[in-house]
């Protein structure tokens, strides 16, 4: 009995002490089960999975019919359907290989290198941000190069080995000079991670969750802190891992991928890149020059002096009247204690700050006298009290510091690395002041504006490089940093050898690493692999625990399968087309997902697969087929990623939207799409309330209803027979027809909403003539700001944009963001509303209200404060306008405001609020068709692929 | 928007419905796994024991709130003003100087006498109502950690908020809203969407934001409002998906995932109404409306009790974007701004609810990430204005207060130093606070787990115990 091994563990756990990780258990003596008979060329698969169906009485179900089988390979190897005349072609090729010719094209397709790259993206928690930033740049700008780097390798069927080299090695495996350098890219799997507002330990930490729940379904990160308390991990195999990734950084200049600079346009790119680069480099570079030598200053070293030895009341006075440096003072007040500071050239200072105030003289004058004083300090000896002993040091001192040739001994002082003057280029924001720092991040802003923009054939990998020096790690005892406990070296988790662990070394730990997983002698990687796969073809895997191969995790189902599969796998050299394809022709795949009664009664969550199971759309496959049978879907070859839910709605693939880990759209995210957060290793599958608004009302799908129902033609019955073709690629049976029929018959048109009196827009405001020009309707729509390009800040335009309660001015000198109202009557009105800058930063904005008949009406400037804006009685014609418009106060930045006006006729009441009556493009009613059309969409059919 | 004139005839009767997408959850739950649970996320559910609360309205006060300003008189500080505080210096994030008294005056209040400052007059006369902790701990002087600490329970990992364990243990009463709300007006507060994140919990369990300086519903929910389709017309689409299912299109085998969608967007096209409905605070009465009084404030203590009334768990409200309460310079100035803001509403919550019976079983938490310190901040170039008129944070020892369903009220718990600077007595750690809230909501939080990566996953990781002086 094949099965014996794994009964054994299910029935008695603790009769094995130690029951190992079923990941980590040697490979199983291969055997084939004996084949249940019928078919001679049966798929090895279907024969495990009968002799278990067996074991418990139980039928394999029939195979599908034959457009339920097209409709779930197309699903489950591309991610889209297939379309009416695909299914009616599969239907006529009575042929023995016609569906064998079918995976063959499927496989091939660029389609399913899509679909599948988007499943590894789970496990590559992937996002186009880097997650909270504060006021840094949140974007990574070259995420996509990681994702297009995984359509590219899967389409090439990339052997998996060799997938997971590049992945986690490939700048060792492609050093600079040599070929293949475009393969950095795939670092991304690394990269991508979140951010953590830079804090190291925690990248590294994702990244040692990404390796090693990613590819080994181990929990190694719970070793951070304490040893795993269910599986053999300890402290010191994390550690091993975080020395390998510690021992590498991104690259100031990230490497370019692709086919670099193409022409005259892309140098002039990257010239003005290096131009921008370069100002935040020279800024930072004088300003923090200047600092130095301000603290040089004679005035400047007594201020500290003081402030250093000063008690709380009197350091705080100081800090009040001096531009005292806070980190100065206090290294300064611990350097006081430290041996440096006993050197002879501060013996009359210690003196004299140690002394009370009646013995100050007495106490100079002794440490004057001791033997070896150098002579420059006979200069002290008129002190009379603190400051002025504090006046005359910072005297010597600044002497020395500016090159005073007989205290070159006190120079070499002030200049050794432990003094508190000394401050790296690392420390350099510990030099800078306020306004240098704002001035410093609004050049930052701009060079990364201008990356946001890069063509795509400059694009860059998000890529690590080693350090020349990598640090010695130890472990961090309760995972803090500050209390190290032993040195570990870098390694493999002992478990994976049986409790041997093996050394990889810093230098080049990243491919020794990625080279130990792929062992094909060593089952994990490989069992990790293959089971992961068999969830995304059969909903669960084998273990329901992807992510965990533990002692906790699920155990497999069919652990011979499991191994059979990782062993064929490997064999056949790492192919993950052979092994699509040897799973999709399986009969186990293709049979009907209608469970038996039996099955159905002793086997309900159907681990032992007697039939398929029925799949529901994830978000990827809901939106594509949504935009696929409305407006069409377009086939991209990757680039820069775009936002899905900003109008005009782009019509590609789902895989190359905008994925901003920190602020996934609600629409998104109520289909379960992937929380990029850490790696995913199965997506939740809910049904809730809002995931039904979305499909009434979004309109996103409104969009695709209208131009599905706008597509068909012919007389009813043709257009009703047309629309199931489209959406569910056959024809309706006579009940569908006449229900479709009777919706039409019954159907009441919703009258088209008033047209919206309110626009956003902008433009350039001429302040000499007070005159808005060139004023353009914003075209862009993200559900809650009109915006004048669909991922913003831009170069040209910077933040404009305009919400319900509020906006942002643009970039430019007086270009403006306008809320324009067209009068839809005669009267007199009112305007009121309250205008606010609520950033404590920044230089405000100004505002003002014109109207096309009078001209200017009013104007105002806010900064950190509101304003009411009431205006009026004014006179308006019918058709007349308003502009509310806001220009930046000067420096662009910060510049956000909150400003929704409002207006109300006199006599009639008439109240028009611009915050209430806010709204995206304008709505078409749906017409009978487009109505129906929508009603396709909602149906079961339309989310589930049986 | 205008109700919709439209009655779903009797297979789409509310009883009905929730009756048959109770059973299909019931079906779904059978299936789930631990862990991978395919189960409504948002199906009501019982707690390990009788709860004493139901639901949650944390009032996050972001930025920090000075204690010493308002529930922890310090007149041991006026002693020192201007000089240095006896006893070790403890490590705030930036350099603060000398004694700083509070410029505020308490006084005691209410029968209990519980003493609040001048800074929060109407929250004073609530005085009975309140629970003050003064003990509180935290673990870090910086915001961000603080913030992921006093709503996930851990400073630095990605881990649930307390609001997605409460929908994860508990579910929500009402379909049609969500379960978890986080209000916050003009943008979101520092380290965003993180502070109501579902981190490994079914998304579902996540915070929806809305900005409540918007003042129209349809603002605040995605997707609630259709201007293309007539509601005849979306009932009739209904019907119609419904009708395809009934008559066996594209061969789908049984399975209750399938009458669970049906159902899910049959409430969808009621949401449209009854949320609207919940989130327009037209339809409160003129007195109530004035009772918290017409400010964005009120505004949102108003909306959060009627999310609260009408089903969700959990509702945060938010001082505002950033970290509104952070009074590093102009403490007094600032301070006494932001409380005027939100005083009157915070009373009128305590008192509507009460008056509603509601607060009988619901439980309010109003505090910070951590206080300040009562040490002056000294000038730090690029961190502060240089005015020497503000405090530092503060995590060794600050106060929040608990009012409502199984809290002890009209008393201080634990106490601080002479000055306010460090807990010494009975100190509550923010894992306590976590306990004990989950204890009030009806849960052991060794209990309240959630299996992922082979371990048992909560909100207070390996920490925290129940404080019993909290608890009538």
């Amino acid at each position: 009995m094949f099965l014996t091994g794994w009964l054994f563990l299910l029935t008695a756990p603790n009769a094995e002490p130690d029951a190992q990780a079923w990941g980590l258990k040697p490979w199983m003596t291969q055997t084939t089960p004996a084949q249940p008979a019928q078919s001679a060329q049966a798929n090895p698969i279907d024969n495990f999975i009968r002799v278990a169906l067996q074991a418990k009485s139980l039928q394999p179900a029939p195979a599908a019919d034959k457009p339920t089988l097209l409709r779930r390979v197309y699903f489950t190897l591309t991610g889209l359907p297939p379309t009416a005349e695909q299914v009616d072609r599969f239907v006529a090729d009575t042929s023995q290989d016609a569906y064998g010719k079918v995976v063959e094209t499927l496989l091939a397709s660029r389609e399913h290198a899509e679909r599948w790259a988007r499943h590894w993206l789970d496990v590559a928690r992937y996002a186009d941000s880097k997650g909270y930033a504060f006021l840094e740049d949140r974007h990574f700008h070259f995420a996509w190069t990681y994702r297009d780097w995984v359509v590219g390798a899967l389409q090439a069927d990339m052997p998996y080995d060799r997938f997971i080299h590049e992945q986690l090695a490939a700048d060792l495996l492609h050093p600079p000079g040599s070929e293949g350098r475009d393969n950095l890219a795939a670092l991304g799997f690394l990269t991508v991670g979140r951010r953590f507002l830079n804090n190291q330990h925690d990248i590294i930490d994702d990244r040692i969750d990404v390796v090693t729940r990613g590819l080994l379904g181990l929990t190694v990160a719970c070793a951070r802190c304490h040893d795993h308390k269910s599986e053999p991990i300890d402290q010191s195999d994390y550690y091993g891992l975080f020395g390998v990734l510690a021992a590498s950084k991104e690259p100031k200049e990230l490497p370019l991928v692709g086919k670099g600079p193409a022409n005259e346009a892309d140098q002039r790119f990257l010239s003005e890149q290096q131009r921008r680069d370069k100002a935040v480099a020279d800024f930072t570079t004088a300003r923090r020059q200047f600092r130095l030598d301000q603290l040089r200053q004679a005035d400047s070293l007594r201020d500290h002096l003081l402030a250093s030895v000063a008690n709380a009341t009197d350091r705080t006075e100081l800090s009040r009247t001096k531009e005292l440096n806070p980190h100065l003072v206090e290294r300064l007040e611990a350097y006081w204690d430290t041996k440096p500071a006993e050197n002879v050239w501060w013996s009359v200072w210690q003196a004299g700050r140690k002394a009370a105030p009646d013995k100050f003289s007495q106490a100079l004058q002794e440490a004057l006298a001791k033997p070896g004083v150098p002579v420059p300090l006979q200069a002290l000896s008129a002190s009379s009290n603190l400051e002025s002993l504090a006046t005359a040091q910072a005297a010597l001192l600044a002497g020395a510091l500016w090159g005073n040739p007989q205290l070159g001994d006190l120079k070499k002082i002030l200049d050794s690395p432990d003094s508190p003057w000394v401050f790296t280029r690392e420390q350099t924001g510990k030099l800078l002041g306020r306004e240098d720092r704002d001035q410093q991040r609004d050049l930052q802003r701009q060079a990364d504006e201008w990356r946001a923009i890069t063509p795509p054939s400059l694009a860059r990998a998000l890529a690590l490089e080693e350090l020349p020096e990598p640090p010695a790690v130890h472990i961090f005892k309760r995972g803090n940093p500050s209390r190290l406990g032993k040195e570990v070296p870098c390694a493999l988790p002992a478990c994976l050898d049986g409790g041997t662990p093996i050394e990889l070394g810093a230098k080049g730990g990243r491919l020794a690493l990625a080279k130990s997983l792929t062992r094909p002698d060593h089952p994990l990687l490989a069992r990790i692999l293959v089971n992961r796969v068999w969830q995304w073809h059969f909903g669960q895997g084998l273990s329901r625990t992807p992510s965990d191969c533990g002692s906790t995790g699920d155990l497999p189902s069919h652990p011979e399968l499991l191994d059979f599969l990782a062993r064929e796998f490997i064999r056949q050299g790492w192919s993950l087309r052979k092994l699509h394809r040897l799973i999709v022709t399986s009969e186990t795949f293709k049979q009907s997902s209608q469970p038996s009664d039996a099955a159905q009664a002793i086997d309900p969550e159907n681990r032992l697969l007697s039939h398929q199971n029925l799949r529901r759309l994830d978000w990827e496959s809901l939106r594509d087929r949504l935009v696929q049978v409305g407006s069409g879907l377009e086939s991209s070859t990757g680039g820069p990623p775009v936002p899905l839910l900003t109008t005009p709605y782009p019509r590609i693939r789902t895989l190359y939207g905008y994925v901003d880990r920190q602020q996934i759209p609600m629409t998104v995210r109520v289909f379960d799409a992937a929380n990029s957060d850490t790696h995913v290793a199965k997506r939740s599958e809910t049904i809730t309330g809002l995931q039904g608004l979305a499909l009434l009302n979004a309109p996103l799908v409104l969009e695709q209803a209208r131009a599905l129902g706008a597509s068909v033609t012919g007389g009813s019955s043709d257009r009703v027979q047309e629309l199931f073709r489209r959406v569910f690629a056959r024809l309706p049976v006579e009940a569908e027809l006449s229900a479709a029929e009777k919706f039409l018959a019954d159907f009441e048109t919703k009258p088209p909403a008033p047209p919206s009196l309110w626009q956003a827009g902008m433009g350039q405001w001429d302040a000499k003539a007070q005159k808005l020009l060139h004023y353009q309707p914003l075209k862009h729509f993200t559900g809650q700001a009109w915006q004048p390009a669909p991922l913003l800040p831009t170069p040209d335009v910077g933040r404009l944009s305009l919400t319900a309660i509020g906006g942002i001015p643009g970039n430019k000198p007086n270009q403006a963001v306008v809320r324009r109202f067209t009068a839809p009557e005669s009267g007199i009105v009112m305007i009121d509303g309250i205008l606010r800058h609520p950033d404590y930063r920044g230089d405000g904005v100004e505002a003002c209200l014109v109207s096309s008949r009078h001209g200017l009406l009013a104007s105002w400037k806010v900064l950190q404060e509101e304003v009411g804006t009431k205006v009026g009685p004014i006179e308006v014609q019918k058709g007349d306008t308003l502009d509310w418009l806001v220009i930046s106060g000067g420096d662009p930045g910060y510049d956000g405001f909150l400003w929704s006006p409002r207006l109300s006729y006199q006599g009639t009441g008439k109240m028009h609020d611009s915050g209430r009556d806010f709204s995206g493009p304008e709505q078409v009613p749906l017409n009978p068709w487009q109505s129906l059309a929508q009603a396709l969409l909602l149906s079961n059919e339309f989310h589930f692929v049986p | 928007m205008n109700p919709p004139h439209v009655q779903f005839s009797a297979p789409f009767g509310r009883r009905h419905f929730l009756a048959s997408v109770g059973t299909a959850m019931g079906l779904l739950a059978l299936r789930a796994m631990a862990g991978e649970s395919q189960a409504n996320p948002l199906a009501p559910r019982s707690s390990t024991y009788r709860p004493r609360a139901k639901r949650l309205i944390h009032l996050f006060m972001n930025g920090g709130p000075s204690h010493i300003d308002s529930f922890d008189p310090k007149p041991e500080l006026a002693k020192y003003a201007g000089k240095p505080l006896p006893g070790p210096k403890l490590l705030t994030e930036r350099p603060t100087g000398s004694a700083f008294p509070s410029p505020f005056k308490f006084k005691p209040c209410g029968q209990s006498g519980l003493p609040v400052s001048d800074l929060f007059p109407k929250v004073a006369q609530c005085a009975d109502m309140l629970c003050v902790v003064r003990s509180m701990q935290s673990d870090t002087p910086n915001h961000e950690p603080a913030l992921m600490l006093m709503n996930c329970g851990d400073q630095r990992q990605i881990r649930p908020s307390l609001g997605s364990w409460l929908v994860h243990g508990l579910g929500t009463e009402c379909a049609n809203l969500p379960g978890f709300v986080s209000l916050c007006p003009g943008g979101l507060p520092v380290q965003e969407g993180q502070n109501w994140q579902n981190a490994f919990l079914p998304a579902a369990c996540q915070g929806t934001h809305l900005d409540t300086l918007a003042d129209s519903p349809t603002q605040w929910i995605e997707n609630l409002k259709n201007e293309a389709v007539s509601p005849a017309t979306q009932k009739a689409q209904l019907a119609f998906a419904r009708k395809l299912q009934s008559l066996g299109g594209g061969s789908l085998p049984p399975d209750p995932r399938l009458e669970g969608r049906l159902g899910s967007m049959e409430l969808a096209f009621r949401m449209q109404w009854e949320a609207s409905d919940a989130l327009d605070l037209a339809r409160e009465d003129q007195s109530t409306r004035d009772l918290y009084g017409d400010t964005i404030q009120g505004r949102q203590m108003l909306l959060a009790r009627r999310l609260v009334e009408r089903g969700t768990r959990v509702v945060q409200v938010w001082t505002g974007a950033g970290q509104p309460w952070d009074s590093h310079d102009d403490l007094e100035a600032n301070h006494r701004r932001l409380a005027k803001d939100c005083d009157q509403a915070i009373a009128a919550l305590l008192i509507d609810l009460k008056r509603r019976g509601l607060l009988e079983d619901t439980l309010v938490l109003w505090g910070g990430e951590f206080g300040r310190t009562p040490t002056v901040e000294l000038p730090t170039p690029g961190s502060n204005l240089g005015r020497l008129n503000g405090r530092d944070h503060n995590p060794y020892g600050f106060s929040v207060w608990l009012a409502g369903g199984g809290v002890r009220t009209g008393t201080a718990v634990g106490a601080t130093d002479a000055f306010g600077f460090k807990a010494v007595e009975k100190p509550v750690h923010v894992h306590d606070l976590h306990a004990t809230i989950l204890h009030l909501m009806g849960f052991d939080h060794e209990k309240l787990t959630f299996r992922l990566a082979g371990r048992d996953f909560r909100l207070t990781d390996v920490h925290g115990r129940v404080v019993q002086e909290m608890l009538s």
